[in-house]
């Protein structure tokens, strides 16, 4: 299918060297908008929403902000690291959001099994369902996030915007 | 034959319409050479347009700070722009305020030059220059922190005050095929002015930060621009707190080989805060200096040392150390350095010691 002018620029603002070294699609040789709806089936298919998602994660950062780089204890054995960075980058959708450079990672501390992600992940799952191709470094994985934070679905069910 | 003349004729009138379409182009983006007035006159040029105002002003010699490389996310290149710049975008509105809307400001980055356009921008945006260097030494100062020691080539002398900074350009690499430019403060004291150092700590998947620890090497030519930024001395108190961590030393490196060097009387106090003990550096280095100097003293400390680190000085987040070394406000003024989760925390505790927001000081990058 033709691309509109829109939708070529955010494919190219999301591929590598535009708004960070690697992109954001990584190795995935799937379309953006295959890979939303791919992502969007897998998080129905987990009964949650993307919305319901981005609250955990965005929570989990608000938590561990204050440790400024030490864990946050959260749960009985979960801990959180905020890592923050100088900057700020753009959301490569072009809607004028921009979000601190900023790392999160979650760890269990009895398994050593971690996921991470940044505060852009948050917004573009919550705004765009999207979150990134397999293979990129910062791709958030729902099925991953799901088996560490255990999220409790969303009461209703959401309209996506992706 | 019908089938064949069909086939023709659309392929004839698809070469038409493309032929059409980059002429068209080609008229439409030609905005030929645009006069540029600077200053009430002050300064004239004239440049091609279809560019940035900020690229645009920077090919002219004139360069305008930005940290984030042109993509409006740093707010720094606002100048005010009274005549030729088209309507307010919306990637400009959030850095705007309604006084700076009444008066014509505008991120320059996000201005294009498509007509004659008169603007007026402070005049130590003159004294900035581009400066060739080459590398001179690289050096590893933690597991994400590097060094760099850059010899100025041409220009080979450069006059800034110590806190302020440069932008620092890369070339392609790997799978990035654009230029890209950052704001990284300079650590070294202005009266070594052929060379300039930098600190630039890894930012997990940056452009700019990649290209340094993982493309440069000693001995490249690198490109920077400078000097930028209002973050230097005041000076207006008895004592000085100086508070950084990570990458953020660069700056209060500065300031203190400053201050010393010009044997002021200031009492200075360098909080230095990182978790682990692999992510201080510079210890023997600032040690050494409040040996020599009675009226420095270096604090740092560790928010989560490890066994192995056998760790003797302060422990605790940097925040809680701030809160323990300084009994009041008095006659202080701050000059903070660091991540943004550090600078807000610290900010909080400052003020609660009576330090007023107008004496503390920190870059907003």
């Amino acid at each position: 299918m033709k691309q509109s002018p829109e939708q070529r620029e955010i494919e190219e603002n999301l591929g590598p060297g535009a708004f960070s070294a690697d992109g954001f699609l990584g190795s995935d040789p799937r379309s953006l908008a295959d890979i939303i709806r791919d992502d969007q089936a897998l998080v129905k298919s987990l009964g949650l929403t993307h919305q319901a998602i981005a609250r955990q994660l965005g929570a989990l950062i608000r938590l561990g902000l204050p440790g400024l780089g030490t864990p946050v204890p959260y749960g009985d054995h979960l801990e959180v690291i905020v890592m923050d960075y100088r900057g700020i980058i753009p959301c490569p959708f072009r809607d004028n959001v921009r979000e601190e450079k900023r790392l999160t990672v979650c760890r269990d501390r009895l398994t050593g099994d971690a996921i991470r992600w940044t505060d852009l992940n948050v917004h573009m799952i919550a705004a765009h369902g999207f979150y990134e191709g397999r293979g990129s470094p910062f791709r958030v994985d729902p099925a991953e996030v799901q088996a560490m934070l255990g999220i409790q679905p969303d009461p209703e069910p959401e309209k996506t915007e992706s | 034959m019908e089938i064949v003349t069909t086939i023709l004729s659309i392929s004839l009138i698809s070469v038409a319409l493309a032929i059409l379409i980059i002429l068209a182009e080609r008229l439409l983006n030609n905005y030929g050479d645009c006069q540029i007035d600077i200053n009430g006159g002050a300064r004239q040029m004239t440049a091609k347009g279809g560019s940035s105002l900020l690229s645009t002003l920077a090919g002219q010699g004139i360069f305008v700070p930005s940290a984030c490389g042109g993509k409006a996310t740093c707010g720094l290149c606002k100048v005010q722009v009274l005549d030729g710049a088209g309507p307010l975008l919306p990637t400009e509105e959030p850095y705007l305020s309604a006084d700076e809307r009444q008066k014509g400001f505008r991120l320059s980055c996000q201005v294009k030059v498509k007509q004659n356009i008169k603007i007026l921008i402070p005049e130590e945006l003159f004294n900035i220059r581009e400066f060739k260097t080459r590398i001179a030494k690289i050096e590893t100062l933690t597991h994400d922190i590097k060094g760099l020691r850059l010899d100025l080539q041409e220009p080979d002398r450069i006059r800034f005050k110590a806190g302020q900074y440069v932008q620092l350009y890369t070339k392609p690499y790997g799978k990035v095929r654009e230029s890209v430019f950052r704001a990284y403060s300079m650590a070294s004291v202005p009266s070594d002015d052929r060379s300039v150092e930098l600190i630039v700590r890894q930012v997990p998947e940056g452009i700019c930060t990649t290209y340094v620890h993982q493309e440069l090497k000693e001995g490249d030519e690198l490109r920077i621009s400078g000097p930028y930024g209002d973050f230097y001395l005041r000076g207006d108190c008895d004592e000085l707190v100086f508070i950084a961590g990570g990458s953020g030393l660069a700056p209060i490196r500065s300031l203190i080989l400053d201050i010393l060097e010009k044997q002021l009387v200031y009492k200075m106090t360098f909080f230095f805060g990182a978790v682990t003990l692999r992510d201080l550096y510079y210890l023997d280095f600032f040690r050494d200096l409040e040996k020599q100097h009675e009226n420095f003293r270096f604090v740092p400390a560790l928010s989560k040392p490890l066994p192995d680190d056998n760790w003797q000085g302060e422990s605790g987040l940097i925040t809680e150390v701030v809160n323990r070394f300084i009994p009041d406000g008095k006659n202080k003024e701050a000059y903070l350095c660091g991540s943004p989760g550090m600078i807000n925390a610290c900010l909080n505790v400052l003020q609660t010691k009576g330090i007023g927001p107008d004496k503390i000081f920190y870059d907003k990058f």
